[in-house]
């Protein structure tokens, strides 16, 4: 309601400027006290206001169009509303002769003759200009829009990377991998150790060194994150089993930066530790028609269906959502499901391959 | 020659065991009896075993290892080192008490100091003490930790086991407890919540009854409703209604209701 008001109240202030800078220009009319004026244009103002609002209606529904069918649409549109207003000024002027001065109606022939060419143009250049101040409204708001949806995937993706980066220096992660680093030197298991210290490295460096690209390469995606799972099934080796089934011909489809690892890390923290015994991670790709499917499965317990699904999905899944959606607007599904002793969260996007 | 000290370690991660099993092996005074991946297979073994001395690591899985102290007898209760990797709550509970505990990664140096430090505590007298600090540990903590006390069921993944498969694993108040199954007569769900009745107790856990059946073994438990599970065991007679429901009577004397959507399930039972 509020959105509209200000749409008519601008609407309105934009034909009272139109009006001040017209009236200056017929200011020797105003001073010859020309009956036209008064009869003609200044009534003529309120039918623009009124006509503005079919205009601005067509004008946004033309924008599914085709751009040069847009162009040719609006000009019809300026013809056909200036016709109408011209009509409706004249007929208005015409009565008003016989409303207010008593004088007898003309005939039907008299009332056409005073329409002149001149009057069509004018209309049809200022439905021209009404039009033209819409445009440039549009491509305003269509920037502004475009910036904003920059700016918050921009922060999307920053808290992403900052979870993957403190997901690694989380104290139990790394403490943890630094003991069992020290464990396997006390056994001599050194080539173990430096696997485990190369892996540590490696993971850090690459979430430190990513581009901040909004999409990356599944691949590219995947590699981090087997390296994080690689340390994490070495500290619960006996536990911990992890399956990969990424075919070939989805390793170079594009995927939102670090959009798997809250899925993995929910995965630990909602699900593996809270299971005794052995425990299983599944990370599967496929490529169903032109959509990209990617599956993480964990065992543990299951989602409980009386809880708000914002209570059961953690933060850190929000922000994965909350990305999926500003990226591919309604073409994303993200879904967490019970399956088999444990839970499989999923998500459906666009597929697009990086162009080699 | 003295007796050694028995020893058990307990860490969810393999390599933190087998490391500390290792430092243990060049101390001839220490014996280490078992080692245990997690909090269910520590309670067993420590009232298996009777060990003087246990590493315990915090962080487990299902059952921390607060949870593992709390759930045995005052008088059980052996010396504790703990081990942990990193909890801000428990190093300042164990400043405050004045416990012992390892912060993983740990050097040798003071891995045998903290061994030198359990002996100690060992000898008649100061063990008295530590106990008490390490009652006085526990209630603290369970008095900072009663968001996560609830009650529910452990999923048991090592329920195939002999030592468990005759026993339910029940979580409650930070503590677990172990109902015999042949003790259970039958489950009686509600919304959130379920009464497991056995013969002179019952006991509420906050879960589904649809969770539950999954927990249970099938060959002596029967869904016959969707709010009831009875142990076949304490079936005495079925008895038809309408519509094919029926009624199951148990020994005690207690009717359950039993629906014809379950009635598939009694097929192999011929009473």
């Amino acid at each position: 309601m509020r959105f509209k008001w200000n749409k008519t109240t601008l609407i309105i202030i934009f034909w009272i400027l139109f009006m001040v800078v017209d009236s200056l220009k017929k200011i020797e009319s105003l001073t010859a006290n020309d009956e036209t004026l008064w009869l003609y244009h200044l009534p003529g103002y309120l039918i623009w206001i009124l006509l503005t609002f079919p205009l601005n209606f067509l004008f946004n529904w033309s924008d599914k169009l085709s751009l040069w069918k847009r162009f040719l649409f609006l000009a019809g549109s300026s013809l056909l509303l200036g016709s109408i207003k011209v009509m409706l000024s004249w007929t208005l002027f015409y009565l008003s002769f016989w409303l207010l001065k008593n004088e007898p109606l003309k005939g039907f022939a008299d009332f056409l003759s005073g329409i002149t060419l001149f009057y069509f143009v004018e209309a049809f250049i200022i439905s021209g200009v009404v039009l033209i101040v819409l445009f440039v409204i549009e491509v305003y708001n269509k920037y502004r829009e475009q910036s904003l949806r920059n700016a918050a995937l921009e922060t999307q993706l920053a808290k992403a990377q900052l979870q993957t980066l403190k997901m690694q220096l989380r104290p139990h992660f790394l403490f943890n991998a630094n003991n069992v680093i020290s464990m396997l030197v006390r056994k001599g298991e050194n080539e173990k150790a430096i696997n485990m210290i190369a892996g540590l490295s490696d993971l850090l460096r690459m979430s430190l060194e990513r581009e901040n690209h909004q999409l990356i390469t599944l691949e590219e995606e995947l590699a981090l994150l087997e390296k994080y799972l690689n340390i994490e099934s070495m500290r619960f080796e006996d536990r911990l089993f992890i399956h990969y089934d990424i075919p070939e011909s989805t390793r170079l489809a594009m995927v939102p930066n670090f959009i798997l690892q809250p899925l993995v890390e929910n995965a630990f923290k909602h699900g593996i530790s809270k299971i005794l015994g052995k425990a299983e991670i599944k990370i599967a790709a496929k490529k169903i028609s032109e959509r990209l499917q990617i599956r993480v499965f964990n065992s543990g317990p299951v989602l409980d269906s009386a809880k708000p699904l914002t209570r059961n999905y953690g933060i850190g899944l929000s922000n994965s959502i909350n990305r999926l959606t500003q990226i591919y607007k309604s073409d994303s599904k993200f879904d967490l499901v019970n399956l088999n002793n444990g839970v499989q969260a999923e998500i459906e996007i666009p597929f697009y391959q990086k162009v080699k | 020659m003295l007796k050694p000290i028995r020893v058990i370690v307990i860490d969810d991660e393999k390599q933190a065991r087998e490391g500390i099993k290792l430092l243990l092996e060049a101390v001839p005074a220490f014996e280490l009896v078992a080692m245990c991946e997690d909090g269910l297979k520590a309670i067993e073994n420590i009232y298996k075993h009777h060990p003087d001395l246990i590493f315990l690591d915090i962080q487990m899985p299902e059952i921390n290892g607060f949870e593992v102290l709390n759930s045995l007898d005052n008088h059980l209760r052996p010396a504790v080192i703990f081990t942990t990797a990193y909890d801000q709550f428990a190093l300042k509970a164990f400043e405050h008490h004045a416990i012992d505990y390892l912060l993983k990664p740990f050097t040798n140096k003071r891995f045998y100091e903290s061994l030198e430090y359990a002996k100690s505590i060992l000898q008649l007298s100061t063990f008295k003490r530590f106990q008490h600090k390490m009652e006085s540990l526990l209630k603290d903590y369970f008095q900072n930790h009663k968001h996560d006390t609830d009650t529910y069921v452990v999923r048991n993944r090592h329920a195939e086991q002999a030592t468990f498969s005759n026993k339910l694993t029940i979580k409650a108040d930070g503590k677990i407890h172990f109902v015999p199954l042949e003790e259970i007569q039958y489950l009686e769900g509600y919304d959130s919540y379920i009464k497991i009745h056995t013969g002179e107790k019952t006991h509420i856990v906050k879960e589904s009854l649809k969770t539950m059946e999954q927990k249970l073994p099938g060959q002596s438990f029967l869904r016959i409703h969707k709010s009831f599970i009875v142990n076949m065991k304490y079936v005495k007679t079925l008895e038809p209604y309408f519509n094919g429901d029926f009624f199951l009577i148990l020994a005690s004397g207690k009717r359950l209701k039993g629906s014809r959507n379950f009635r598939k399930g009694l097929g192999k039972y011929t009473l």
